[in-house]
């Protein structure tokens, strides 16, 4: 089965409080927004944003008010929450909503995990620990049994950054949600393919974007798993208003991020991160983020990372007026967009990609990157405009 | 004099959390004005048990009901999770639902912690009651910073954090009950706790006798005024017009007769169960108010009214909960009433 393309709501946790959180999310499934992925963060970037509600309470709250997938991404093991509660938390609201939660893990960023104290490793022990922790999660899902309720076995696990005794995961749904990485490193990428449920990723061009999802393609294809059985999931950050000058002054004040050109993932304190944001202009946003009025610029935008194959495309925007784009992107956008397995379009699914895959130039086994970067501009003459 | 709470045990060990949040709707439907919910890894019973993650599970119930307080009973929050995460946790659920969260504490379990690592797999290096205590008075202390501070850097024995804040926080902390079984931990709930949280069915001397005049001791050495925590009670009550359902529903919580020790003690759940399952149901019964007679029921229940606990929160052991809140809003709630107010 090749997925239905959808295109839903990154819901920001670390941008607005819990409530408007689920307003907004509300007013995107009846906008026509397909689910909805929430941030997962302890501080937001930026202090100006000042919101940073616990995603894994509110996914709960959300699954009641609306009816279409909701996720979490990225979150991180290890700090914060150990690998086997996130199993268990994940294993709840996949009970609760049965085949609407799915989750990516990250390799963690400073701002977020500092704040319990701990060591903050290098970026290439953080991604060994995130692969580390996508095993514990694993395991414990492979605990569950055919029928709901039941138990196949028991877990344990003892790895260098993780602990766990025997025990078992105490859901109830015999199916666990997927449990995607997030990265927006190729190696890490097509790491990902040989075990990951899924890819998600940041986007900042469709070169990088499509050069991800095809390594991660391609450990898919080295591992011999079905392509059909994973899913590649974009989340599209971008600044429209109703003029030009309105959507270039929310980009600076609002989102200012993608225009940052160094990596975060150090970064501890969102009063520094307001110093790190200071003096960005309009040419920064060149090629790292849309920023446009025009209607038409933002639809081909959408479209082009669909075309890629990007099973599931959530849109966030920069502005402060959410509902007002929300109603916007309803009216406008998304009868516009050309969605796979809705019955008028050819975007090439998984299965084809795979295909077409053992002739295409893959990385070293070697390669590896510090996948702690959603920034760094790592891959030269790519950087233009959507 | 303090108004009455009667509140609802939200049996997680018990129900799957989909059908535990219908129930817990079910409760506020039939007049219950809290229901609280266990925060386990791993069930006390391994055939039939369930071990929901409670924080996403409460937000749930939050948002399908409008007045019923929502909180933990108990939640251990110094091992598996870290008190900022937690306190980052309860201020998210108070900003969603203002004025109808709490958070219930304890010093934990074995079964719960261990399974997830806590200091060497297989060397059972579970800490001693005093270190346990010492974490959750730290973690109290850390997460009520959080709420009321910004850019809280704290350096505990077991905790620190770096410039943490809290950004989204209800205006309100989130009120802190502290769960005892012994007169220690009971005096530290008078103390700091926004509430105490005991459990009913040990021989009513240890509430009179010892727990309660320890709280009370609590908030006399801190200078507040008597009655400032709230005294919460989980009580375990088997009540169907049918004496014996009311009897062999009991069944399922044949654990909660082992003894501390063993609780402490035992990680895994088939050795629990093995061990609760060789109990008698007269053993199994006997931690329970088992009965059919609504006077004799309320009148047992009125002991504890009557002790000075102003929180009831009931746990009922059957398949049947709808029945059961049926039965006791008709039957047992206008009895309590009438008995507090006389």
């Amino acid at each position: 089965m090749t997925h239905q393309q959808r295109v839903g709501l990154a819901a920001m946790a670390d941008r607005f409080p819990a409530a408007e959180l689920m307003r907004l999310s509300s007013l995107a499934e009846r906008a026509g927004f397909d689910g909805t992925v929430l941030s997962d963060h302890f501080q937001p970037w930026l202090a100006r944003h000042g919101h940073a509600a616990h995603s894994w309470s509110l996914a709960g709250a959300l699954g009641q008010a609306g009816r279409g997938p909701l996720g979490i991404a990225a979150v991180t093991a290890g700090y914060r929450l150990h690998p086997a509660v996130l199993a268990q938390a994940a294993a709840t609201l996949n009970d609760l909503y049965p085949g609407r939660f799915w989750c990516a893990l990250g390799a963690g960023e400073a701002l977020n995990e500092h704040v319990v104290g701990q060591y903050w490793p290098e970026a290439a022990e953080r991604v060994r620990q995130m692969f580390e922790a996508l095993e514990v999660v694993t395991k414990l899902f492979a605990t569950l049994g055919d029928a709901p309720g039941s138990r196949r076995t028991t877990a344990r696990h003892r790895g260098s950054s993780f602990t766990v005794e025997t025990s078992s995961l105490w859901a109830e749904n015999p199916t666990p949600p997927p449990v995607l990485i997030a990265t927006s490193g190729p190696a890490t990428a097509r790491r990902a393919g040989r075990s990951a449920d899924g890819l998600m990723t940041i986007a900042t061009t469709p070169e990088r974007a499509g050069l991800l999802r095809e390594r991660f393609l391609t450990g898919v294809a080295e591992a011999g798993r079905d392509p059909d059985t994973v899913r590649t999931v974009l989340r599209l950050d971008a600044s429209w208003a109703a003029d030009e000058e309105t959507a270039l002054r929310q980009a600076i004040e609002e989102w200012p991020l993608p225009a940052v050109r160094f990596p975060r993932s150090d970064v501890r304190s969102p009063q520094d991160m307001e110093q790190l944001v200071r003096g960005i202009g309009a040419e920064d946003f060149e090629g790292r983020m849309l920023v446009s009025a025009d209607t038409d610029a933002h639809v081909r935008a959408i479209q082009a990372y669909l075309d890629l194959g990007y099973d599931e495309v959530y849109l966030h925007n920069a502005g402060t007026d959410q509902a007002g784009w929300i109603a916007h992107v309803g009216a406008e956008v998304l009868p516009r967009l050309r969605l796979r397995g809705t019955g008028h379009d050819s975007t090439p699914s998984a299965r084809q990609h795979a295909q077409d895959l053992p002739h295409a130039p893959g990385p070293t086994p070697k390669e590896q990157d510090n996948d702690d970067d959603r920034t760094r501009p790592r891959l030269q003459g790519l950087r233009r405009a959507v | 004099m303090t108004e009455l709470v009667l509140g609802y045990k939200a049996s997680a060990e018990q129900f799957d959390p989909r059908t535990l949040v219908e129930i817990s709707v079910a409760a506020e439907r039939h007049g219950m004005q809290s229901v609280v919910v266990s925060d386990h890894f791993q069930p006390w019973r391994h055939t039939g048990g369930h071990a929901p993650f409670s924080l996403a599970w409460l937000a749930a119930v939050g948002e399908r009901t409008s007045t019923i307080r929502l909180g933990t009973s108990v939640m251990t929050p110094t091992f598996r999770y870290n008190p900022a995460v937690l306190a980052q946790a309860f201020a998210t659920l108070g900003c969603l639902y203002p004025g109808r969260v709490m958070l219930g504490v304890g010093t934990g379990e074995a079964l719960n912690e261990i399974a997830t690592g806590f200091r060497g797999a297989g060397e059972q290096d579970w800490p001693e009651f005093k270190e346990r205590f010492a974490r959750l008075r730290e973690a109290v202390e850390l997460m009520r910073l959080l709420w009321t501070q910004e850019r809280v850097s704290y350096a505990g024995e077991y905790y620190s954090t770096h410039g943490a804040s809290i950004y989204d926080r209800p205006e309100q902390p989130v009120p802190v009950y502290i769960a005892a079984g012994g007169p220690l931990v009971a005096r530290y709930a008078g103390r700091a706790g926004d509430g105490f949280i005991c459990t009913s069915g040990k021989g009513m001397p240890l509430y009179t006798d010892t727990l309660l005049p320890a709280v009370a001791e609590g908030e006399r050495k801190a200078g507040r005024t008597p009655g400032s925590a709230a005294r919460m009670i989980e009580i375990k009550l088997s009540y169907d017009t049918d004496a014996d359902a009311a009897r062999e529903n009991t069944r399922f919580w044949s654990p909660l007769a082992l003894s501390a020790e063993q609780k402490h003690s035992i990680s895994d759940p088939l050795q629990m169960e093995a061990a609760a399952d060789a109990l008698p149901i007269d053993t199994i019964a006997g931690r329970w108010i088992v009965g059919s007679d609504p006077d004799d029921v309320a009148e047992r229940i009125g002991a504890y009214i009557d002790a000075g606990f102003t929180e009831l929160v009931f746990h009922a052991p059957g398949p049947d909960q709808e029945r059961f809140l049926a039965l006791f809003e008709r039957d047992i709630a206008p009895r309590l009433r009438a008995r507090a107010a006389s």
